[in-house]
């Protein structure tokens, strides 16, 4: 390593960094305390906002189109966005608490967050993106019989909407991909993960 | 008198007695632990977040899960593995919620690989040459940053394995590799036996 004496050492340059003095008081961290309790307590009320409009949107549905299929698309599409509600807040409460992560050493806590956020990304596609996505589909479905009552050809309703389509289609699909690739990512260093402990056993 | 079960640092510490009585709070417990280790809780932070703005919010979320942890303090650890054992994780969790950083982290091997762009040029400024190490450090990824932070912080094999829950035959091999790296990188800076 660098001599010491020479002021070039990478640990001196380190350790010598200017710091400031921390800002932070035991005030300061029951006012943090406090606006945690009511940002948890805002983030839960606007969870509760799509599922809402949701449930409205379709019981409204449901009320006016006594079509048996789609009346059993709308009950299906609420009973989604109701469920996965209850399964998003479950992964979002479901962080190391920072006890635990002090009694476990930093690859231990570090793994564990790793999986818990590809537990949560995963957790999302399903209970997040797909109740939109099915939501999406059942509006088109609807939006579609709605002109074919009004003696509108399928294919011309299709082709009216293939602007909206092909946009929510490369949406869809780019949105999958960002996904995957971070799932793909988070994996990969769980693997790594892996091999370190491996390493550490031998 | 104190049990040999404690830990060392216990007795640097200016409220070792009401700690090992079990009579220190949460509140004496972070102050005291701020009191110690608050410029290194401050240098971690510049490892881990480039933006001042992001960095603040970073410390502050640290000193506060610090504070939290201390609710639960049984001194089954040193005082000083505890504080850093929950910084990393605070930090760790910064770098995944920045996910598209967190796609192009390299490990240390990989590191050691990547070609040098300043050419191991050691600049007379300080101030340059820390900002180089910092950009070096928050390439890589969380545990790689855990032990060249804590080599950094002049801690030793077994210190660092305590923290990392790396064995020390891998720490050392890590050591290895953030030395070869640092002496290649700031080339120019002076002599560099192992």
């Amino acid at each position: 390593m660098p001599n010491d004496s020479s002021g070039n050492d990478p640990k001196m340059i380190w350790q010598n960094q200017p710091t400031e003095p921390s800002a932070m008081t035991l005030e300061k961290i029951r006012q943090k305390v406090r606006e945690l309790h009511a940002k948890t307590r805002r983030q839960m009320l606007g969870n509760l906002v799509v599922p809402l409009i949701v449930v409205a949107f379709y019981g409204f549905g449901m009320k006016q189109f006594p079509h048996p299929v789609l009346r059993s698309l709308f009950a299906f599409a609420i009973a989604w966005s109701l469920a996965g509600l209850y399964f998003l807040n479950r992964g979002m409460w479901s962080a190391m608490r920072p006890e635990d992560a002090a009694l476990s050493t930093g690859i231990e806590s570090y793994r564990r967050e790793v999986e818990r956020r590809r537990s949560l990304s995963g957790r999302f596609m399903l209970w997040g993106f797909g109740p939109v996505v099915f939501a999406i589909a059942t509006l088109i479905v609807l939006i579609l019989s709605l002109g074919m009552g009004s003696g509108m050809l399928l294919k011309q309703g299709l082709l009216k909407m293939s602007p909206f389509l092909t946009l929510l289609t490369i949406w869809f699909v780019s949105f999958f991909f960002i996904r995957m690739r971070q799932q793909r990512a988070l994996q990969r260093e769980i693997d790594e993960l892996n091999d370190i402990e491996r390493e550490n056993k031998r | 008198m104190l049990e040999t079960a404690v830990p060392n640092d216990y007795l640097e510490c200016g409220r070792t007695e009401a700690i090992l009585n079990g009579e220190a709070n949460e509140d004496d417990l972070y102050r005291d632990a701020v009191d110690k280790y608050g410029s290194a809780l401050e240098r971690l932070a510049r490892a881990h977040e480039a933006d001042p703005e992001k960095r603040r919010d970073l410390i502050q979320e640290i000193h506060f899960q610090l504070w939290r942890s201390f609710q639960r303090f049984d001194a089954r650890c040193s005082q000083r593995t505890w504080v850093y054992r929950v910084a990393h994780y605070v930090a760790a969790s910064h770098v995944l919620r920045e996910r598209r950083v967190f796609s192009r982290l390299v490990s240390l091997e990989e590191l050691e690989r990547l070609p040098d762009k300043d050419h191991g040029q050691f600049a007379a400024d300080q101030r340059i040459n820390l900002e180089r190490l910092s950009m070096l450090i928050r390439q890589l990824k969380p545990l790689d940053r855990q032990v060249i932070i804590s080599y950094l912080e002049g801690m030793d094999a077994a210190a660092i394995g305590e923290i990392t829950g790396l064995a020390s035959g891998t720490v050392a091999m890590r050591i290895h590799r953030i030395k070869n790296i640092l002496a290649r990188r700031f080339r120019e800076g002076g002599s560099y036996a192992e």
